[in-house]
Formats: C-alpha cells, structure tokens, sequence
C-alpha cells in the first residue's frame, strides 16, 4: 500500500507484521487531520519521516541516522527518537502523545556492571574493541568477560596489508612514490596511515581475557621498522594463543613469541634460517609446543645438517646434492622425534648415484616427483621430495 | 436401545496443560495468573512458591507479592514464559555459548525502546529467568553489529570519563538524607 502525506511517501514493507500494518494504515487519514491542525510542520514532517521508516523495517538507529540526515543532528535526541519510533512500531500511532519526561530516565550503560558484561559476550572481538575505548567503565564491563577469537591473521609485505579477525578483513594497498614516500589505499580511499587497522589490532590483544586460537603473522622483514614496533607492542604480555604462525624475522618473531604463554602455544611453525633461530629452538614455548615447525629457504643443500635434529621441517634450496639429500634420510631416520620434511630443490646434481630406492612418477603437470620410505616409515611426494614417518 | 456412557472430552493440549495457576500482583497492584510449568521459568519466583510451600490447592488464594516489577514488565514475562514453558531444557547456558537464533516471536516481544528493556531487564534479573535475560542481552548486542564507537555511544548513552566524573563529584557533593 502506498500513501502519500506531507510530501513523503509511505510505503508498507512485508517485514512489519500485517496486523501492525493494518493498524497504521487505518490511523493515516486521522494523522493527516491532526497534522493539519495541532502539529507544527517540522514535527509533522519528523513524524511522517519516523513512521516512513518504521513501516520500511529498517533499523531504529539507521531511521535515526536517516532522520539526522534530513534534519539536523540537534532536531532530536536518539533516545527521544527510538521513543516513538517504538511507540509507531507497536501500532500508538497518536501524534498529540507528549512524552513524559522523567528526570530519572535510564539508558542502557547504567545496567549493573556483571549484566553489561553478560551483554558483551554477544559482541564480536571488534565491536567489544569499541565500547572499551568509551569510557573507563566500560573498559572495565568489557574486561570482565573473556572473549574467544577463532583466528587473527595479519599478512604483511610490502605491497599489501591485510588483517583478519575471524572473519572481518581491513586490506590496505600499499603504493611506493618517489623518495620512499607510501601511502596505503583502503576501499579505494587513500589514508596516510594504517592507523585503522593497528587500532584495531591494539583494541582486540589487548583485552585481557582473549583467547586466540590461531595466530598468523606475516612480517615483512626490511620495511615499516616504526609501524611494525608499534603493531609488535600491541602484544600483550601473556598471550593466551593454541597456535602460531610466524613469518617475520628472527628477532621479531622471538619477540611475538616471548609474549604468547608458554605451554598453552601447542603448535608453532617458524621461518628462517636455524642458525639464526637458535634463541626460538632454546625458548621454553618451542621445546612445550607439540608441534613445531621449521620452514626454511636455503641456498645448498649444505645446510641439510642444521635440520636432522628437528621433528618437522619444509627446505627450500635452490641447489642440491643427492648425497646431501641421502645423509639427511639416514639421519632423521634416526632422529626419534621426526615426522615430516618436505624438500623442494631448484636443481639437483650427482644423479648418477642412488643409493636409496626412490619411486620416481611424473605428475600431471610434468613434474617429476620422487617417494621414499625410510624404515618403520612412508614417504610421499606432489611437488617435491616429502619424508614422512608413520608410526 | 443402548446408551453411550458419558464419557469426558479431553483436549490434548488439557492434558498437557497443568492445572495449576498461580497469581502474581505487580508493584502497581495488577494481578496475573501464571501456570505452574511457566512459573518454574523463573527461578525466584519458583524457590518463592516453594519456600512458601503453596500446593494446586492453595495457589490461588495465596497471590505473590512482586514489589521490584511493575505490571507492564510482568505482563511482558508472563507472556513469555507461557509460550516458553514446554521448551526443551537448554544444554547449559555459558558464557562462552552465544550462538542461537532469536525466534521471531521474542524479537517482536522485544521490540522495545532502551528504557522499557532497561526495566525488563532489571526485572528478569530479579526473577531469575535465565532464557528471557539471554534474549534481552542478545537483542541489546545486536544493537551494536557494525556500528562506530560513537554510534555505540548514543545507542548506549555512554558517558564520556569526563561525564562520569562530574555525576560522580555531583553525587558526593549533594547533601544526603537529613535526620
């Protein structure tokens, strides 16, 4: 049904109920004699504004927003107006109601501080973030209740930006100019800063009650030195998180893991060379986890030793000798912690010596595969060499 | 000629509904009559009547004072533990446990201003009605998906520390209670 009344036009949506509807539309010629008469213009025209919305199902506060567009933000208060918008929306369509004004009016935030708790619980990591930057209070409301965080990635390199929290992404692009100027891009708006973002970030590890099943970091090493600190300190001291991914450099990423609790850190996946990660591999968070892994870009095979001693590892060279790959077999075979490794090789050279059986398949892509089973284990490959021990 | 013995009709929905009704009168005198598998919704009220040790034989006669609810607030729990009394227990309710689906019904029950659901929910608290505070609460979370910090703080009314302070210095200045 449409009506038109005050120059606006009504429109009913399915989405308010048909006996409420019904109620409205019957009210419409006696909210138009009324007008005429009693009301003001401008509070007919708020009226017909607040009932135009009600009737279109939106949202009471994007009515409000609607409303303060139209009219000013000083034509009325949002309690003022989520007032009648309910009174229209239960059907009191009586424009002469006054509201009664009542000096002990209460609003939400002054709940007792454990029901406003109990109302955070319902909020996301985000919009908890928020109400903790309102007051002091509210801090304190929102700290009283853990919250759980399925994920936080930050995947960072010199040409994007992007955090997610569970499943809200904030992605900025960043662009290079003349004379190491940068700027970032978000939703195709420039800003100078990912300030947004790091706010953000700072809002969610900083509750004290967080708890973050997954962590994904990935730093670029040589760039945004002041950013990166900054993003670094918004760590907490104890960081309650399952697992960790962390690509950053050696020294950033003991940083990240000297904030997380030991123990509770179960699986940690680790890049970068070991000699220069020795400090992670003597850390009590690496030697508690019960997964560690160590993913590593080498450039020969030379350095296969540095890795017999670890439980699970992934190896890129870009050169590699075969007797190399057959010393590093023998020796995680012997290496009772051992479970996988994955070696992926830019060219490999004396072929001509084979002292381990290998299975050799060529993949639908045309690459060539190689399997390999150590004793008491199997092994398999896709796109390298992978060893892997199956108790 | 045979004749049929008289045989009572019972409704399904007799049998299942409970016979006994309790009464309840408001802060403002008004009185409700609320089923015993309703009432039992509310654990304050159902410790009461227990407490109180009032039976299917007594339980009209003896209504129970609510001081701390006025009747619209009642009228609003009244209706809601009846069309949730024969609901199936919740597993357990968590802090940790958020995901459900507001039914329709409880969203247009709940469809009210900040002030109304304020009170409601002072007065679930005091019942005890450990469903009905999880929907208010959800309803008032849902107020702030995707909203600023300073949407959130008119939706809320917020006050700024700065507002805080000033109500609190205000408090302590005013004289208290003579005699």
């Amino acid at each position: 049904m449409l009506c038109f009344m005050g120059g606006l036009i009504l429109q009913h949506s399915s989405q308010v109920p048909l006996e409420k509807r019904e109620k409205l539309s019957e009210s419409l010629p006696s909210l138009i004699t009324v007008s005429r008469g009693a009301l003001k213009r401008v509070a007919m025209m708020g009226c017909a504004v607040k009932l135009a919305n009600v009737l279109s199902g939106k949202p009471v506060f994007d009515c409000y927003r609607l409303f303060c567009e139209r009219y000013g933000d000083d034509a009325m208060g949002y309690i003022d107006f989520e007032y009648y918008f309910y009174r229209f929306y239960n059907g009191h369509v009586d424009f002469t109601h006054e509201r009664r004004m009542d000096a002990n009016q209460k609003e939400l935030s002054v709940l007792p501080a454990e029901l406003l708790a109990k109302v955070t619980g319902y909020l996301t990591a985000k919009e908890r973030g928020n109400l903790r930057l309102m007051s002091k209070k509210f801090k304190t409301v929102v700290d009283m209740e853990p919250v759980t965080v399925e994920q936080i990635i930050v995947d960072w390199t010199t040409n994007v930006f992007i955090l997610q929290i569970n499943e809200k992404k904030i992605e900025y692009k960043i662009f290079h100019g003349l004379f190491g100027m940068v700027r970032f891009m978000r939703n195709g708006v420039f800003e100078d800063d990912l300030e947004s973002a790091l706010s953000c970030f700072a809002q969610v590890m900083k509750h004290p009650k967080l708890r973050l099943r997954h962590l994904a970091l990935k730093f670029p090493m040589d760039v945004f030195p002041e950013k990166r600190e900054r993003l670094l300190k918004c760590l907490p001291n104890s960081l309650d998180v399952k697992t960790a991914i962390l690509q950053a450099s050696a020294d950033d990423t003991l940083t990240i893991l000297s904030h997380s609790k030991p123990g509770v850190l179960n699986g940690i996946l680790v890049t970068g060379c070991p000699e220069e990660l020795g400090p992670i591999f003597e850390s009590e968070h690496w030697k508690q986890a019960k997964e560690t892994n160590v993913v590593s870009g080498q450039n020969f095979s030379n350095s296969f030793p540095l890795f017999y001693s670890f439980p699970c590892f992934h190896i890129r060279v870009n050169s590699m000798e075969l007797n190399d790959l057959h010393l590093l077999i023998a020796n995680v075979a012997k290496n009772p912690s051992f479970q996988f490794c994955m070696i992926k090789a830019g060219n490999v050279k004396s072929w001509f010596v084979e002292p381990f059986p290998m299975e050799e398949r060529r993949e639908n892509d045309g690459s060539l595969t190689h399997r390999y089973q150590i004793p008491d284990s199997t092994t398999w490959c896709n796109d390298g060499i992978h060893i892997d021990r199956n108790d | 000629m045979s004749v049929e013995p008289e045989v009572p009709i019972v409704q399904v929905e007799e049998v299942r509904e409970n016979p006994v009704l309790y009464k309840i009168i408001s802060s403002d005198n008004h009185v409700f009559t609320i089923s015993e598998h309703a009432v039992k919704l509310s654990k304050t009220l159902w410790d009461l009547i227990t407490n109180l040790g009032l039976t299917a034989e007594n339980a009209l006669d003896n209504p129970i004072p609510v001081e701390n609810v006025n009747g619209k607030n009642m009228e609003t729990i009244v209706q809601f533990c009846e069309r949730h009394k024969y609901d199936e227990e919740e597993p357990e309710y968590t802090n940790y446990i958020r995901e459900f689906v507001l039914p329709e019904w409880d969203r247009q029950l709940l469809s009210i201003d900040n002030e109304e659901l304020f009170q409601l929910i002072l007065a679930t608290n005091y019942l005890d009605i450990q469903k009905l505070m999880d929907y208010c609460c959800r309803v008032i979370g849902d107020m702030a998906k995707d909203k600023t910090p300073e949407e959130l703080r008119i939706i809320y009314g917020i006050p700024t520390d700065a507002e805080d302070d000033a109500l609190e210095r205000s408090a302590s200045d005013s004289p208290g209670p003579s005699g």
